[in-house]
């Protein structure tokens, strides 16, 4: 350094923030809402256990028919919701900060029909897709689409706004594709599919053990970019000028996001809405700082679409509607809002 | 309070979404036949005589359609696997069949005129039929196109048990032949001696379609659900709304069903690679349900109880009865 | 920390925008880019700071190709601030001033060193007392001060900025200047580009004048402000004096679009005292 010390002012501790209180409110709300959730879906469904059953049955203490219920049927199911639900949050506030759009989420940009669209041909291909090829099939699946989505908008670089807009080409591209090969399908390749319309009707810990890993490997990607995600959020020359490799960084992480939503997909089929409101809320309650923002969103996200499959489940019981639809009661008109609110 | 009627109208559309799926299509409560009794079901209107059938005949379908046939058919287009085979029970030959249709063999042997759902209407005009057979569940939509070929179009077809002898009287009337009252009067008399024979006690039955991650269960509304509650099935989805993206079934919550302990699963597995029961049996979640258990966990045949319900309803009947209660109606 | 330019061209898509840029940056001073619009000085000064790459020669930092350096140490040394961009409207002034100390980071948290660049920085714009505000309610101005914040909290020894000065009033733009000659004294080099060419004769050392994507003069400031050199860079007629209250500095104040015929009247050395008039008589 060639120079002196600069003049000094009383160097300080990190200063506090007034909204402090207001976000360790939101923090302690949305963990209260995600242990609520869990154990509200423990508890409630098409049948009922209490507190004290639930717990037998975990430690595998009480009646065995509870412990089928509760640990065979409803814990994977919970977990598996969480997961989904925390990745397509991670996802769509990685997508949300890439385009800087705020309309951005893996559904409308195209990924969650890449993921199902990749397994609709590797199905039709392969007549039956063994269970722990999926995810990676589905992961496989939303990577092409992003990809395809990337090289789309590149020319000499990728701007947010072309990249918000390929996607969307993209995603109306790939549900036609799947609507074309279901069409002419044969029955059993479509019944071998209608999984994908969504739900997590019949999800258990085989379907958690083959998901998990992609899962939480993005979603600890998506945590580890949140710094990089701040300073490419300051524009593309601010983020060159303080040293961030701005190309690197959005294809890391429009790459993460893909992985969410394909393993998303394998695990519930296409779930919209999630990714795209629930970093919203996140941004509402915690602020930009992706730091926060991102494992807020995680947290909340998979609040809601336990709550959601909560709801599915308890609605008609003992029959179930698809998780997809309460989602949309939700999302959309909270979308509604937010179209007015900001515009 | 007007500044409220916005979000008022965002969730009334969220609350109709939500209502629309849960009950989904439950308009087919009605077809569920009483047919417990012997032939309560009288034929179709038209006297149907031992003698045959005199043309010009007027013969009244499933769809409750006046047909007018000028003579007796000779080349019959029979448009549905429903359709297929019930010409060919009563003996007749149809010109054409559906993608699907492997029953019975000399069938294969017909045109191919596509699927069900959307058949060629000019493959089907190309084989110049002076009568069309179709489907009164699957293809009433294509009434008017079928019309325009100015061929007399005659409906059958089956949701229920008691549509089948009705559907047997109507085909072998149009086609002059006893055969369709002959299968008609043994159906009928099959079902009484049945029902005679199921003990008190009914088993408690779960039927299902779909793949092993992913099933829907039968309603006794639907056809299948129909046959077995006649073979003597207590049926653990009874009650349910029909909220299957097809009606007569429902998406019935595992839990539901591992607390309900059926004791016989019949399956009808819709997609290649493992079959419902082989899935049941490796998922441990199942592993207390007595119907696994005891290994009493069955396929049946997805032509017979599902895309193609009508024509074999005799000998699926009497499967059914025979995976529901072993130890009376043999194995 | 010797910037150099070497028979550079570069551009945004297919032609060149500058072309044949020789330069060396002195250090330690505040050196002015002037032009008129489209000359090519926000391009020039995109590829000084790496954001663009040249399409033809070498941007040298301390002798080595710029373009080649590892992005995050560059910026540890060099900051580039550009016009202020949309977006972000509710991070705060010190939210976004703590963003400057990404280069230095590492992958822990922050540490007592950026607490005391940013309290620094934050100091010497001025913008204190804004610390807490979101962006969204600042002015024009404000918020150019907040970014400028977060350009210095990065500490850099080379400063490069495209019309700072631009929206600010009068005592900020001079505030501005204080600051950048503060900055130089402590050993920053600072390269500014502005249209107000009395601000940039009062403040800078070296001036490098550009005009169609070629540098037509680069050197000290009494050198290159000249009559002719103005003249034939921006098309007016300026007039170059001693400064009548500081003594030894140059004023250059333009009074008139180009004349088709350039008379003889003004020199390129400031004449002490008076003021000729444009119009030849006394």
């Amino acid at each position: 350094m060639a120079r002196e010390a600069a003049p000094t002012a009383t160097p300080r501790t990190v200063p506090t923030r007034p909204r402090m209180g207001r976000e360790a409110l939101a923090w302690g709300g949305a963990v209260a809402l995600l242990l609520s959730a869990v154990a509200l879906a423990l508890m409630f469904g098409a049948t009922t256990q209490t507190p004290i059953e639930v717990v037998d049955a975990i430690v595998d203490r009480g009646s065995p028919l509870n412990r089928t219920i509760v640990w065979e049927l409803k814990l994977p199911r919970v977990l598996i919701a969480l997961a989904v639900g925390a990745s397509l949050a991670a996802s769509g506030t990685l997508l949300q900060g890439v385009t800087r759009n705020p309309l951005a989420d893996p559904h409308v940009l195209g990924l969650t029909a890449a993921g199902a669209l990749g397994v609709s041909i590797a199905t039709r291909v392969s007549g039956d897709l063994p269970q722990p090829v999926l995810a990676p099939v589905a992961a496989l699946g939303a990577f092409g689409g992003a990809a395809l989505v990337y090289g789309m908008s590149w020319r000499g670089g990728v701007s947010p706004v072309r990249l918000a807009l390929s996607g969307v080409a993209v995603a109306a591209l790939f549900t036609s594709g799947i609507t074309t090969l279901l069409v002419t399908s044969n029955l059993s390749t479509q019944n071998a599919l209608a999984w994908l319309a969504g739900g997590l009707f019949g999800r258990g810990w085989d379907d958690l053990q083959v998901t998990w890993p992609y899962l939480a490997g993005g979603l600890v990607a998506a945590v580890l970019l949140s710094r990089s995600m701040n300073i490419l959020a300051l524009g593309d020359e601010p983020a060159q000028s303080l040293g961030l490799s701005v190309e690197r960084t959005r294809v890391l992480a429009v790459a993460t996001a893909a992985v969410l939503a394909g393993a998303s997909v394998s695990a519930a089929g296409m779930v919209a809405f999630v990714g795209l409101v629930i970093p919203h809320a996140g941004r509402f309650l915690v602020g930009d700082d992706n730091r926060k923002l991102i494992p807020f969103s995680a947290i909340l996200g998979a609040a809601l679409v336990i709550y959601a499959d909560l709801f599915a489940r308890v609605v008609v019981a003992p029959t179930e509607i698809p998780l997809g639809i309460v989602t949309a009661a939700v999302g959309a008109p909270f979308l509604l809002y937010l179209v007015r609110s900001k515009t | 309070m007007h500044r409220y009627w916005k979000a008022a109208l965002a969730l009334a559309a969220a609350t109709s979404l939500i209502a629309a799926a849960a009950c989904g299509d439950d308009d087919d409560t009605d077809t569920g036949g009483d047919a417990t009794a012997a032939p309560t079901t009288a034929a179709a209107a038209s006297p149907t005589a031992a003698a045959g059938t005199t043309y010009p005949a007027t013969v009244t379908d499933m769809l409750g359609r006046s047909v007018a046939i000028p003579a007796e058919p000779k080349s019959v287009a029979a448009i549905s696997p429903t359709a297929v085979e019930f010409v060919y029970a009563v003996g007749g030959t149809s010109k054409t069949r559906t993608k699907s249709v492997t029953y019975p063999e000399d069938a294969l042997a017909a045109k191919d005129i596509g699927s069900a759902y959307q058949p060629s209407l000019e493959l089907i005009a190309g084989e110049a039929p002076d009568l069309i057979v179709a489907d009164s569940v699957l293809q009433p939509q294509l009434l008017n196109d079928l019309e325009a070929l100015n061929v007399p179009v005659l409906y059958v077809g089956a949701s229920s048990f008691a549509d089948v002898p009705k559907s047997f009287r109507i085909i072998g009337e149009a086609l002059n032949t006893p055969e369709g009252e002959a299968q008609a009067t043994a159906l009928e008399e099959q079902a009484a001696e049945i029902e005679a024979k199921i003990p008190a006690t009914k088993s408690k039955v779960l039927i299902v379609n779909g793949t092993p991650d992913d099933f829907f269960a039968a309603l006794p509304e639907s056809y299948v659900g129909d046959l077995a509650r006649l073979a003597g099935a207590d049926n653990v989805a009874a009650g349910q709304p029909g909220n299957a993206p097809f009606p007569g079934y429902t998406k019935l919550s595992l839990e539901a069903i591992v607390t309900e302990q059926p004791e016989v699963v019949l399956a009808i597995t819709a997609a290649p690679g493992q079959t419902i029961s082989e899935g049941l049996a490796a998922n441990a979640a199942w592993s207390d349900v007595p119907a696994v258990k005891n290994q009493r966990v069955h396929e049946i045949d997805a032509q017979v109880f599902l895309q193609a319900p009508g024509p074999r309803a005799a000998e699926g009947l009497l499967a059914l009865a025979k995976l529901l209660y072993p130890e009376v109606f043999g194995e | 920390m010797r910037l150099e330019a070497r028979n550079l061209a570069a551009g945004y898509g297919s032609g060149f925008r500058i072309e044949d840029v020789d330069l060396v940056i002195e250090e330690r001073r505040i050196t002015g880019l002037i032009g008129p619009n489209g000359a090519g000085k926000s391009t020039l000064l995109r590829v000084l700071s790496r954001i663009l790459k040249p399409m033809r020669g070498v941007v040298l930092l301390d002798g080595e190709v710029l373009h080649q350096l590892p992005n995050r140490e560059v910026a540890k040394r060099l900051a580039f601030l550009g016009q202020p961009v949309d977006g972000l409207p509710d991070l705060t002034v010190e939210e976004l001033a703590y963003r400057g100390r990404y280069p230095h980071q590492s992958l822990l948290q922050r540490n007592a060193e950026d607490a005391h660049s940013v309290e620094w920085a934050l100091g010497a714009m001025n913008m204190a007392g804004f610390r807490r505000r979101p962006l969204r309610e600042l002015s024009h101005g404000e918020l150019r001060r907040a970014w400028m914040t977060m350009a210095l909290a990065q500490r850099p020894d080379i400063l490069l900025l495209d019309e700072p000065t631009a929206f600010l009033d009068l005592s900020h733009q001079f505030e501005l200047m204080d600051l950048l000659s503060e900055l130089k004294d402590h050993g920053v080099t600072v390269v500014v580009s502005m249209h107000e060419l009395w601000l940039a004769s009062l403040y800078c050392h070296r001036i490098i004048a550009m005009r169609e994507g070629r540098v037509t003069a680069s050197g000290p400031t009494e050198e290159v402000l000249t009559v002719e050199l103005l003249r034939e860079v921006f098309g007016v007629e300026v007039a170059v004096r001693e400064h009548p209250l500081l003594p030894g500095k140059t004023i250059a104040l333009p009074y008139a679009r180009r004349r088709k015929s350039a008379e003889a009247g003004e020199h390129a050395a400031p004449v002490a005292g008076e003021v000729e008039s444009p119009h030849g008589a006394g």
